[in-house]
């Protein structure tokens, strides 16, 4: 049996799928990014590996494809393509029905229209600034005192919603201690949050030429409030995932993997 | 004629030494290092700021 | 031509480990430029020698233009045949003229040479305002202020404006203000500007911020100053009336200023050359047109510029040149001479380029065989002028005023630049846009989502590069780079013609 191997480097989360030569999933790996982002893709691999028993190491991988935020590279991949069509080849392989994609990553956020073959035909890119990314996300799950998972959930019962007028994650979240020190309902606080990032995500959407058929990948896609808050915005119905969205780049490049792989 | 060799000479010389000088990049080469040089006299000067 | 990336030295510095090997010919053209670039410059020096190294010694923005070869290897890199002879043949032009404007600013200044009488005898006036209406004063020298100490260098050297916009901010302006302003502000404050000139003719072109920076100049000059102002809606007869009483003021301020009398024969002299020139210039864009462009990328829009706001009709060697180019392009196109070594894409550039990525269409032709055939800073006044009758005349440079650089596409309404843009993608037969996105300009803002919507009816390849006009800090030339590659992978699946240069360090670079 034949494994191809594709791993994501994320400026927080450092991902890693293998499939094998059908396209079955046979290990990912969802790691923190280390500073240096070779070492987290050494380790991820590793890590990876370690699940599939016909594996020793990442040597016996018959294709590896790396991508990444910004210039973090898998320097030993065969081949490193851009994250965007790799997300866009994940999603596809997923769900071949989607037909956009809204990816909030860690520090950046993009929207990308998929063609029928998987490729992208379209994106929209906002790396410049970590407003409404996961960054942001933390940052305000800090001041609630939450987990991120306690927090995605908390403003899907808010009757109202407070909006939060800062556009830097810094001044935002002064901005919600102050409401939170105001007493204001701490739900509908949340609720402003995760309608200030749809609003975001929104703009990067139409930019990519993004109408229907949407997704959210990316670690919060997760957030079941920016998922409701999205909905709302955009009026149209989000798609799940089967896969956990936050591994489609990765599965995006082991896919890429396969079929050159299988190619060769 | 012997001038004529001598002038010849000359221009061939010159010909070789701008060439090589063009083709090395040797102009800016020491140009860079020139800016760079400046460029700290530039950023110690005294200026009237007053406006 | 492939792996001119591997010719940068990898420091960031960017300087070429060597220069090309073009062929025979080619390189032996190249070499000869490089020797009527030094020829020009040590002229120059040699001028008056004591002047120009105070003058180096002083002011920071002269060092920069000791590297004006560099400047125009970047703008060749990768040319061949007619295409490299016509680019030298502009660039050079530009040298001559440049190296003219800083003798006589040395001379005139006061700072380097106190009891010169020129100094009494220069009108300075903003860069923006194009030089014809100057020209009916041929007694006196009008310099463009800004042009030599920060725009013209800002594209020479890309190091220059951080200085001078730190300083600015120090000051309290606000660092997401224009960076074109604000270096101009920041020269100002570092008192870099030379100190000469009986009067300064201001405006408020291109937009509102040259109006702050006004406040520096006046403050720094001291000069009694006039402030031309030019209408924003230029498709309305209604303020056409107003816009000639502005050229009249004008006319009225210097003549009080100077003592000189308007003289209406120089005037209508310098107008037919602008006429000459124009023609010349529209035999260009046609020749751009056909299958076989004979000149692409920041060539075109960088010479346009510079005499369209240099010369005005004033200086004849801009019409010799263009003879020759036109000669060139024509022989050219009757060969089929194709105009670089694989022409993927026909590419039309819109909105403001990056000062400090002027050769960025010079990348795109050499790493993704995108070639620019039309861009917007080109496209600006067409007008011919009348040579007749005064009034008709001044007429006509008003309107000529009204459609200067980043004033003519930006201001008077969505059609100047949204329709004209797909007007030229048709006329040009273009299958890409390179939309330039100056992140601190609010001037088309509003319009982004028109241009995507448009842009996919029209199945046209749009690619946003965002920049920030002269401040390379914010968005380098290498994330400029990498916008473009990332459309080009991602989207258009290409692979790079030159892959030495899909990714390079050249931050520290000139």
């Amino acid at each position: 049996m034949k494994y191809f191997g594709g791993c994501d480097v994320g400026s927080t989360y450092t991902k890693c799928v293998i499939l094998d030569e059908n396209g079955k999933m046979v290990a990912n790996v969802t790691n923190r990014s280390k500073i240096n982002p070779v070492a987290s893709a050494e380790i991820a691999l590793g890590d990876a590996v370690a699940q599939v028993s016909g594996l020793n190491s990442a040597e016996e991988l018959s294709y590896l494809i790396g991508t990444g935020y910004g210039r973090n590279k898998v320097p030993f991949a065969d081949e490193n393509i851009s994250e965007i069509s790799c997300h866009a080849m994940g999603v596809h392989v997923t769900n071949p029905e989607v037909k956009a994609i809204i990816d909030i990553g860690g520090q950046d956020v993009k929207g990308i229209s998929i063609d029928t073959d998987g490729t992208v035909k379209n994106f929209a890119m906002n790396d410049k600034c970590a407003a409404g990314t996961g960054r942001f996300y933390e940052a305000m799950a800090n001041a609630f005192e939450m987990t991120l998972p306690e927090f995605s959930k908390l403003s899907l019962n808010a009757k109202n919603t407070i909006p939060i007028t800062a556009q830097c994650t810094v001044f935002a979240e002064s901005e919600v201690i102050s409401l939170v020190g105001e007493g204001k309902p701490m739900d509908e606080i949340a609720a402003g949050i995760q309608l200030a990032v749809a609003k975001r995500c929104f703009v990067m959407a139409k930019k990519a030429g993004a109408t229907d058929s949407i997704t959210l990948t990316g670690g919060c896609a997760k957030n079941d409030g920016l998922k409701k808050a999205i909905e709302k915005v955009l009026k149209i119905k989000v798609f799940e995932l089967s896969t956990d969205p936050q591994l489609m780049g990765a599965l995006g490049a082991a896919e890429y993997a396969r079929q050159k792989g299988l190619a060769k | 004629m012997e001038v004529l060799f001598i002038i010849l000479g000359v221009i061939l010389a010159l010909f070789v030494i701008t060439f090589t000088i063009y083709f090395f990049n040797m102009d800016m080469k020491l140009i860079r290092k020139v800016y760079d040089l400046l460029g700290k006299h530039y950023d110690t000067m005294k200026r009237d700021k007053k406006l | 031509m492939a792996d001119l990336g591997k010719l940068y030295s990898e420091d960031r510095k960017a300087v070429l480990k060597h220069r090309e090997w073009r062929g025979f010919r080619d390189t032996m053209y190249d070499y000869y430029r490089w020797l009527v670039t030094w020829k020009d410059m040590i002229v120059m020096v040699l001028k008056a020698p004591v002047s120009t190294v105070k003058g180096l010694w002083r002011y920071r923005w002269m060092a920069s233009y000791l590297s004006t070869p560099s400047f125009i290897d970047r703008h060749t890199a990768g040319l061949r045949g007619t295409h490299l002879r016509i680019v030298h043949l502009h660039f050079n032009m530009i040298v001559k003229h440049a190296t003219g404007l800083i003798h006589t600013s040395f001379v005139a200044d006061e700072k380097i040479n106190p009891k010169n009488k020129l100094s009494k005898k220069i009108v300075l006036t903003d860069e923006i305002i194009p030089n014809e209406i100057f020209s009916g004063f041929p007694n006196l020298t009008v310099i463009p202020l800004q042009t030599i100490p920060i725009f013209l260098t800002s594209m020479v050297d890309q190091q220059i404006t951080p200085p001078y916009l730190e300083v600015t901010e120090s000051f309290g302006v606000p660092a997401d203000v224009c960076p074109l302003p604000s270096a101009e502000a920041g020269v100002a404050i570092e008192d870099d500007y030379p100190k000469m000139g009986c009067c300064m003719v201001a405006t408020n072109m291109p937009c509102d911020g040259s109006v702050m920076n006004s406040t520096f100049l006046d403050r720094r000059l001291n000069l009694p100053v006039h402030l031309f102002n030019i209408p924003l809606r230029y498709n309305d007869e209604d303020v056409q009336e107003y816009a000639v009483e502005e050229v009249k003021e004008l006319i009225k301020f210097i003549e009080e200023q100077t003592g000189e009398k308007f003289d209406w024969d120089v005037f209508f002299e310098a107008l037919k050359n602008s006429n000459k020139q124009l023609g010349y210039e529209m035999e260009k864009w046609d020749i751009n047109k056909t299958d076989c462009p004979q000149m692409t990328g920041a060539a075109f829009w960088l010479y346009r510029i510079y005499y369209f706001n240099l010369s005005g009709g004033v200086d004849k060697r801009f019409l010799k040149v263009d003879k020759k180019v036109n000669k060139l392009m024509l022989k050219g196109y009757e060969k089929k001479e194709p105009v670089s070594k694989e022409m993927r894409h026909r590419a039309v550039v819109w909105s403001c380029p990056a000062n400090y990525y002027t050769s960025f269409a010079n990348w795109l032709e050499n790493c993704w065989g995108m070639n620019v055939v039309m861009d917007m800073e080109t496209m600006i006044s067409y007008i011919r002028y009348n040579t007749e009758d005064k009034e008709q005349a001044l007429k006509d440079v008003a309107k000529t005023y009204q459609r200067s650089i980043m004033r003519k596409h930006t201001k008077g309404g969505y059609r100047n630049v949204v329709d004209e843009l797909w007007r030229i993608v048709e006329e040009y037969d273009a299958d890409t846009v390179i939309m330039y996105d100056q992140i601190s300009c609010k001037g088309m803002d509003g319009l982004a989502g028109i241009f995507d919507d448009q842009a996919r009816e029209r199945n046209i390849n749009f690619i946003w590069v965002k920049q920030d006009l002269m401040d390379p800090r914010t968005i380098s030339r290498r994330d400029m780079r990498e916008q473009v590659n990332k459309y080009m992978q991602t989207v258009l699946q290409e692979e790079p013609l030159d892959p030495s240069l899909v990714d390079f360090e050249d931050d520290l670079a000139w």
